[in-house]
């Protein structure tokens, strides 16, 4: 059994579809912008890729009325796993025909934030003298809380919503491993149609990195990009300009189904699956990724994917990769070429999506289908890595 | 390759009964309780009283060293039980000694967790701090407060940091996942590494749960759902009682639990003494609503049949039901109909029984520790029981196991975990006929 993707949806800064965001991108175009719905007067990060106003939340939610309970990065994670669908010919081709228990979904998400901070003034009518007072706050200001205030903050709402709305029943997991995340997702759903338990599966993930406390984060982190001004050179964040991570959000989702059912519809197939691996370089204590650690675990992930689809190095044309700005991700990935060979064409779509995050390696693995698409390279590797160390990487093939 | 059989070798735990998992199996047959007067704050203006908290556990006395002292500057609680639990796995497993026989890229981790844990203090250091003279949060001010904070800041909330320790406590280098799953996250993040062991993608797994929401805003988000109990005109140890006809919502708990995985060969060829084997692992999406399980219990009915189907075993083969057993309305009567549809209804379905009733619902590591529950129950023939079942619910029409544990002879046990959401996981695990 073969696992191909028959469509892909993006929601990003660039664009709603990889072929759209892959376009502009070669057009010299970014995404990354003045904030605007997402600007932090505090910080030093004036610019980064905040999703475009072009995206309307309500043309995708399966029920208008859900919308209320969705975070942005929830919409952006429901809006693409539809436009994925969408893209590999509609609901009804790609699930029309299955039982739902052999409907899936795994994806790659981190933490849901409250990012309108809905119990703020419950908190703020509880303040005394700068403390909590809790009785205060348990008599007056919780009645005063959506009561769905954990609904809106579950991890797996996007699992759930188009789980909901699709019907899929069968095979599942919500990934929390960062940018690493959106490329285990593809790899636990080709895994799911070898064991033979499902005949298609969205793959993807979805974040946002533009919210309060994640940004407070970064910058004490020291890990934010120092640049006032737009920050990235031609280079972008593979080059000496990774100095720091611009953020980004956004979310990317692939439908994945065997090779033979995809062919069997009369899907447009974009690409096949010929390998799944990860490797771990487990950070240390306040430091990011490890670079040699770094280095050494994506020689393993790479090696092991190679092995597995039976190439070499040089049978790689282009890898995209999730390099967010951050000086050691740069050095890790910058060992790309020696790892393939010295001619590869190396990507980074965050220097024109910033980093979304777990969306990151999302991105990447969308983007590899209209890369492959010009026909200028018959494999693709994609690779993510999460700041706590785990890389992920599978190699693409385009379809004959 | 052929798929192979895998051993649970090593067995970590943190519970309201304790850490020792003979001592907690011990009380739990006996009956006792972990649930009492939540403590962990002033309650006076919140209806839920009582919790089962883990009592006598000091990070740094836990975690000596470089963790212990990070752990007490800025980590939350429940990364402090998880790298606890993960540490007495390996030494359960492995003793003293490195798991050197296995390559570091040939080990895995997969574990569990939920929300963050924003304790009061944060609260008011991160918010409150910040009001402006209208009483408007200032960003501004918070930013410069962050600046003058530690690095270590923004790692309190991050829920991967867990595994990425312990994937350096264990010397592991291969996959590492986080499982987001809500409460059957840890039976999922099992179900994972099972199956990477299973297909020979790994020789070594730790992988488990950890959570803790035992603070004003874990107890509220759950309250404002109304799926906590609020009964107070009971004793603290008669709050949780699933299967009863008065339940009215699950008692929030904590902890963490970890297993040390292998192949069963290896594990025999090294020595281990295995505790027990996984043999089915089953998960399914309701796709119904977020906060409700599907109706009859679809959802949990397929998880059992996908594990039983992964195991390869016919439902009689069965002798003990480990229930998600919330003790809220809902899940009890639709996981009682899931387990009729799966095993036949009463006098042919297996014993059941809610651990929840003890220890409380610890929410993304309830399969981890209740998982551990399963394999004592295995391995010591007895099954534990249902506390607090006395007033059985006509819906609720199984063997429960009330009161008390029950000696019991059989081979296979299935754990249920059911996660808002819709996600459903079912564990398979058999007892090791072995030299134990």
């Amino acid at each position: 059994m073969r696992a191909v993707l028959t469509g892909a949806g993006m929601v990003s800064a660039l664009g709603l579809s990889p072929e759209e965001v892959w376009g502009r991108w070669r057009r010299g175009e970014t995404g990354i912008r003045p904030l605007e719905r997402t600007r932090e007067p505090w910080t030093p990060i004036a610019y980064g890729g905040e999703v475009a106003a072009g995206f309307k939340p309500g043309d995708h939610a399966f029920h208008r009325k859900m919308l209320k309970v969705m975070s942005w990065p929830v919409r952006f994670g429901v809006g693409a796993a539809r436009l994925a669908v969408a893209d590999a010919g509609g609901e009804q081709a790609v699930w029309g025909d299955l039982p739902d228990l052999r409907r899936g979904m795994f994806t790659g998400a981190a933490l849901t934030v409250d990012e309108d901070n809905e119990f703020l003034p419950a908190l703020r009518d509880a303040e005394a003298d700068g403390r909590l007072d809790l009785v205060r706050f348990g008599r007056e200001g919780v009645p005063t809380i959506n009561p769905l205030w954990l609904v809106k903050g579950l991890t797996n709402n996007v699992l759930a919503l188009v789980a909901q709305g699709y019907g899929l029943r069968g095979p599942n997991d919500n990934i929390g491993n960062g940018r690493a995340g959106g490329i285990q997702a593809l790899a636990e759903a080709q895994w799911a149609l070898r064991d033979g338990g499902a005949d298609a599966l969205l793959a993807g993930g979805h974040d946002t990195q533009l919210y309060m406390e994640k940004l407070v984060g970064l910058h004490l982190l020291g890990r934010l990009h120092p640049a006032a001004e737009p920050p990235w050179g031609e280079c972008g964040p593979l080059g000496p300009g990774a100095l720091g991570i611009v953020p980004g959000e956004g979310a990317a989702f692939v439908v994945v189904e065997p090779e033979e059912r995809a062919r069997g519809r009369g899907a447009r197939v974009r690409a096949r699956v010929l390998a799944c691996a990860d490797a771990c370089a487990p950070a240390g204590l306040g430091e990011p990724l490890p670079v040699d650690l770094g280095r050494e675990a994506l020689a393993r992930a790479v090696g092991r994917a190679l092995d597995e689809a039976g190439l070499r190095g040089d049978d790689v044309g282009v890898a995209l990769v999730s390099a967010s700005g951050d000086p050691a991700e740069a050095a890790v990935f910058g060992v790309l070429p020696e790892l393939l060979h010295p001619g590869v064409d190396l990507l980074a779509p965050a220097g024109v999506l910033g980093d979304g995050g777990a969306a990151g390696g999302a991105f990447a693995l969308a983007l590899a289908l209209p890369v492959l698409a010009e026909g200028r390279h018959r494999r693709a590797l994609v690779a993510a890595a999460s700041d706590t160390g785990e890389i992920a990487v599978t190699l693409l093939e385009a379809a004959p | 390759m052929t798929p192979r059989r895998v051993a649970v070798t090593g067995m970590g735990l943190i519970c309201p009964l304790g850490r020792d998992p003979e001592a907690v199996f011990r009380d739990m047959i006996a009956g006792r309780s972990g649930v009492s007067a939540l403590d962990a704050f002033d309650t006076t203006g919140f209806e839920v009283k009582v919790a089962a908290r883990v009592r006598d556990f000091d990070p740094g006395a836990a975690l000596p060293g470089e963790l212990g002292a990070f752990l007490e500057r800025g980590l939350d609680r429940k990364t402090a039980f998880g790298l606890a639990a993960a540490g007495d796995a390996l030494a359960s497993a492995f003793g003293a000694a490195a798991p050197s026989s296995v390559p570091p890229a040939r080990r895995g981790v997969h574990l569990a967790t939920g929300l963050t844990s924003t304790e009061v203090p944060e609260a008011e250091q991160d918010f409150l701090a910040h009001l402006d003279g209208r009483g408007a949060y200032d960003p501004r001010s918070a930013g410069r407060a962050a600046a003058r904070n530690d690095g270590l800041f923004a790692y309190r909330h991050m829920t991967d940091l867990c595994a990425a320790l312990v994937a350096r406590r264990a010397g592991a280098a291969g996959p590492v996942l986080t499982n987001h799953g809500a409460c059957a996250a840890a039976a999922q993040a099992i179900g994972h590494a099972f199956h990477d062991l299973r297909e020979g993608e790994i020789d070594l797994a730790v992988c488990g749960g950890f959570e803790s929401m035992i603070h004003p805003f874990g107890v509220l988000s759950f309250a404002l759902l109304g799926a906590l109990s609020t009964t107070t005109d009971r004793p603290p140890e008669a709050v949780s009682r699933p299967f009863d006809r008065t339940r009215d919502g699950f008692v929030i708990g904590e902890g963490a639990a970890m297993f040390v995985l292998e192949p069963l060969d290896l594990a025999l060829a090294r020595g281990a003494r295995p505790l027990a084997e996984i043999v089915g692992y089953g998960s399914s999406l309701d796709a119904f609503r977020v906060t409700a399980p599907a109706p009859h219990g679809a959802g949990a009915a397929r998880a059992m049949r996908s594990a039983l189907r992964d195991a390869g075993l016919p439902p009689e083969a069965v002798g003990y039901i480990n229930a998600h057993g919330t003790a809220t309305p809902l899940n009890d009567a639709h996981e009682t109909e899931a387990i009729r549809a799966v095993f036949g209804g009463p006098g042919r379905a297996p014993p059941v029984s809610s651990t929840k009733s003890m220890i409380g619902h610890a929410v993304a590591a309830a399969g981890a520790v209740e998982g551990v529950a399963v394999v004592q129950a295995l391995r010591h023939q007895v099954l534990p029981p249902t506390l607090n079942l006395r007033d059985p619910d006509p819906e609720c029409d199984l063997d429960y196991v009330p009161l008390v544990g029950r000696p019991a002879s059989f081979e296979y046990a299935v754990s249920n975990s059911f996660g808002f959401g819709g996600q459903n996981a079912s564990l398979v695990f058999r007892r090791w006929e072995g030299p134990a």
